[in-house]
């Protein structure tokens, strides 16, 4: 149950982290403690300043997220909408975070996979014969890899030239 | 309603934090002893997530302060401020208890 102590944020932990745990090994081990632990760290997130600023990334790439997924659901023949979106995206995001490129790698890589999957339960595939979700799955890691790979490509040059 | 002066603003921690404050009442205390008090003076056991967001909103409005220790269990007590916002929230609650008795008797 420690575990959901690191929800909790940094300046919250840097103040009461050692006092809580001690608090937490003597309280009664079960759910509704951990309940009550994981509802303290969202309050104690709340209420800390910033917070717009750090669920801004999070906000970001769920966005992409929905226009990939858009743009994926209503892809044709041509999914070269799609490949650029996930090159541009993969690119712009570990350019900006660098340290959390494998994140967003894998929540922008996700949005092919789960678009794949309604047009294949709604039967909707405009000008295809017959999907392929875990093709275009698979296919789908190329542009993003290559868009985080170039990212964080570009964020290391200057470093090593200086 | 109007709640008494340094309680305003606690939300749903305005419980927690009276409890909290009652306990402190009596003297320094760490947060398992507070758990403990707090659940043999009204019946309800606070969780650690609970107490500790109690915690820092009244040592954010100075009502409480912690008090040096080496302990990890670090002890907190009850400010001048604390007491004063605690003896006007119990006197605001008395005023309640003595009119909804009042009219329940009448019922």
């Amino acid at each position: 149950m420690k575990w959901l102590i690191g929800l909790y944020p940094r300046a919250w932990r840097k103040r009461y982290l050692e006092e809580f745990k001690s608090l937490l090994e003597d309280s009664p081990k079960g759910w509704r403690t951990g309940l009550d632990v994981l509802r303290g760290a969202m309050d104690a997130q709340s209420r800390t300043p910033g917070l717009m600023k750090r669920l801004l990334p999070a906000a970001l790439v769920l966005l992409a997220d929905l226009i990939i997924g858009w743009l994926n659901y209503h892809a044709a023949d041509d999914v070269q909408p799609v490949a650029a979106a996930l090159i541009i995206a993969g690119f712009g995001f570990t350019f900006w975070r660098p340290r959390l490129a494998w994140v967003f790698v894998a929540v922008l890589w996700l949005a092919v996979p789960a678009s794949s999957i309604v047009g294949y339960a709604t039967n909707y595939h405009p000008g295809v014969a017959k999907p392929a979700p875990l093709y275009e799955t698979l296919v789908a890691l190329v542009p993003t890899a290559l868009g985080a790979g170039a990212g964080l490509f570009a964020r290391w040059l200057p470093k090593r030239a200086s | 309603m109007k709640q008494s002066a340094g309680l305003g603003g606690l939300g749903r921690f305005a419980e927690p934090a009276v409890l909290v404050m009652v306990s402190l009442a009596q003297g320094a205390k760490h947060g398992y002893a507070i758990t403990s008090d707090i659940e043999v003076v009204s019946g309800f056991r606070l969780g650690p997530g609970t107490l500790y967001g109690a915690i820092a909103r009244l040592e954010e409005r100075g009502l409480i302060e912690p008090v040096p220790s080496d302990d990890r269990r670090r002890p907190y007590r009850l400010t001048a401020r604390g007491a004063e916002a605690l003896r006007g929230h119990l006197e605001m609650l008395k005023r309640v208890t003595t009119a909804g008795s009042r009219r329940l008797a009448k019922t």
